[in-house]
C-alpha cells in the first residue's frame, strides 16, 4: 500500500464539510468570554497566585513572630513555618514561570515538553510539600495560642512539638535534596518508588516516563 | 488593504478561520474518536486561536501554520482530558463526527479505518500523520519544532506502521 491512497482517502474525509454542528462549534470564538472561565491554566495561574499571596503573608507574619525573639518553642515553630512558607512560595512561583512560558501558537513538542514538566513540577511540588506539613502543622497552633493569649504550648508538650518540627525540618530537608534528583531518574530501590508512586498516586512517574518520551521523540 | 476585514481583526479571524476550516475539522477527527469530543475540541481550538490572535504575524508564518501549532497545541494537551472521558463512553455505541454522507457506504468504511488506525497512534506521531495526510510537508519541522532530518525518519516509520494496521483495500 501507498500513501497516496490514504492521502486521497483522508481528503475525502468530509474535513470541509458544511456540518451545522461543527460550524456552531466553529464560531464560540464568538462567545469568547463564556469560554474564558474555562480555561483549565487560567484557573491553575488564578490558584497559583492566590497560594503565592497566601504563603507569602504568612512567611512575614512568621518572620514577625520569630523576630520579637519569644520563647525557644515558639521561635522555633515560627522559623520552622517560615521556611516551610519559602519553600511554597519558591514551588508556586516556579510553576507560574512555567505556565507563563506556555503559548498557544508554540511548536507542539516545546509546549509538550513544557506542560510534562509543569506536570513533574506540580507533582515533586506536592510532595515535597506535602508530606513536611504532615508534621510541621503542629507549629500552627503553637504560633496562634502564643499571638492570641501568649499562652506557651510547648510547656505542655514540649517532647511531642519538639520531634514533630525535627521530623518535618528533617524531611523536608531530605525531600528537597532528593526531589532535583528523582525528577532526573527515578529512584533505584523499588520499594523507594513504590512508596513515591503511592504517595504521589504515579502522577510523578508519568510525568517522568512522558518526559523521557518525548526526548526520545526528538532524538530518534 | 484598507477594507474592513483588513482594518478589524474579528473579521479577519472569522475569514481566515473560515477558510481553514478543514484544518480544525480534520484534526478534531484525528483526535477524538467521539462526535461530542470533537465538537468540543474543535470549540476550545476556536477560542484558544482568537485568544492567540494578536500574536499572528503573517510576515512570519502563514495563517496555515500558525493554526496547525495552536490546534495541535489544544488536541494534544487535551488528550488526557479525553483519555478520562473515553472512560464514560466505554460500551456506549461510536458517534463520530459525520463523514461526507454524499460518498459511498464503502468509501465511508474505509474513512473510518483510516481515522481509527491514525487514532491509535501516540499524540505527536498523530500530529505528524495528519500534517503529512493534509500535504503540508514543508511546514511539518516548523509546526512541530523538530528538523526536517527527523520529520523524515518518523515518516517513514510511521508508514510502515500504518501499513501494517490499515489497509483501504481490505
Amino acid at each position: 500500500m501507498h500513501t497516496d491512497p490514504l492521502k486521497q482517502l483522508w481528503h475525502q474525509a468530509g474535513g470541509d464539510a458544511d456540518d451545522s454542528e461543527a460550524t456552531a462549534a466553529l464560531n464560540s470564538w464568538r462567545r469568547h468570554r463564556q469560554y474564558a472561565a474555562q480555561r483549565q491554566l487560567s484557573a491553575f495561574s488564578a490558584v497559583q497566585v492566590m497560594q503565592l499571596l497566601f504563603w507569602l503573608a504568612l512567611s512575614i507574619y512568621c518572620g514577625s513572630v520569630w523576630w520579637q525573639q519569644p520563647p525557644r518553642a515558639v521561635m522555633l515553630s515560627a522559623v520552622a513555618l517560615h521556611v516551610y512558607c519559602v519553600a511554597v512560595i519558591i514551588v508556586s512561583a516556579a510553576r507560574l514561570h512555567l505556565v507563563g512560558q506556555l503559548q498557544p501558537d508554540q511548536p507542539v513538542l516545546q509546549q509538550s515538553r513544557q506542560l510534562a514538566l509543569l506536570r513533574m513540577q506540580t507533582a515533586a511540588g506536592e510532595l515535597l510539600l506535602g508530606l513536611p506539613w504532615c508534621w510541621l502543622w503542629l507549629a500552627v497552633p503553637v504560633l496562634v495560642a502564643w499571638q492570641a493569649w501568649s499562652i506557651d504550648l510547648s510547656a505542655f508538650a514540649a517532647r511531642a512539638l519538639l520531634i514533630s518540627l525535627v521530623a518535618g525540618a528533617a524531611l523536608m530537608t531530605a525531600l528537597l535534596l532528593l526531589a532535583r534528583r528523582w525528577q532526573r531518574q527515578a529512584p533505584e530501590s523499588p520499594r523507594l518508588q513504590r512508596a513515591i508512586d503511592a504517595l504521589s498516586g504515579r502522577r510523578l512517574a508519568g510525568a517522568r516516563a512522558e518526559l523521557e518520551a518525548l526526548r526520545d521523540w526528538n532524538a530518534r | 488593504m484598507n477594507t474592513p476585514a483588513a482594518r478589524d481583526p474579528r473579521l479577519r479571524f472569522a475569514a481566515l478561520l473560515e477558510q481553514h476550516r478543514g484544518i480544525v475539522v480534520k484534526i478534531a477527527r484525528g483526535y477524538c474518536a467521539h462526535q461530542e469530543d470533537g465538537l468540543d475540541l474543535i470549540q476550545d481550538i476556536s477560542v484558544q486561536a482568537w485568544d492567540a490572535f494578536d500574536s499572528f504575524d503573517p510576515a512570519r508564518a502563514r495563517f496555515s501554520t500558525w493554526l496547525y501549532r495552536v490546534a495541535l497545541n489544544v488536541a494534544i494537551s487535551q488528550v488526557r482530558r479525553q483519555q478520562l472521558r473515553q472512560r464514560h463512553h466505554a460500551g456506549l455505541e461510536e458517534d463520530t463526527l459525520p463523514v461526507d454522507e454524499g460518498a459511498p457506504a464503502e468509501q465511508q468504511h474505509a474513512v473510518k479505518q483510516l481515522e481509527d488506525a491514525i487514532r491509535m497512534l501516540p499524540p505527536l506521531d498523530r500530529a505528524l500523520m495528519l500534517l503529512h495526510l493534509d500535504d503540508h510537508h514543508r511546514q511539518i519541522a516548523d509546526i512541530l519544532g523538530i528538523s526536517t532530518a527527523n520529520v523524515s525518519t518518523r515518516l517513514h516509520r510511521l508508514r510502515q506502521q500504518l501499513r501494517a494496521r490499515f489497509d483501504p483495500t481490505a
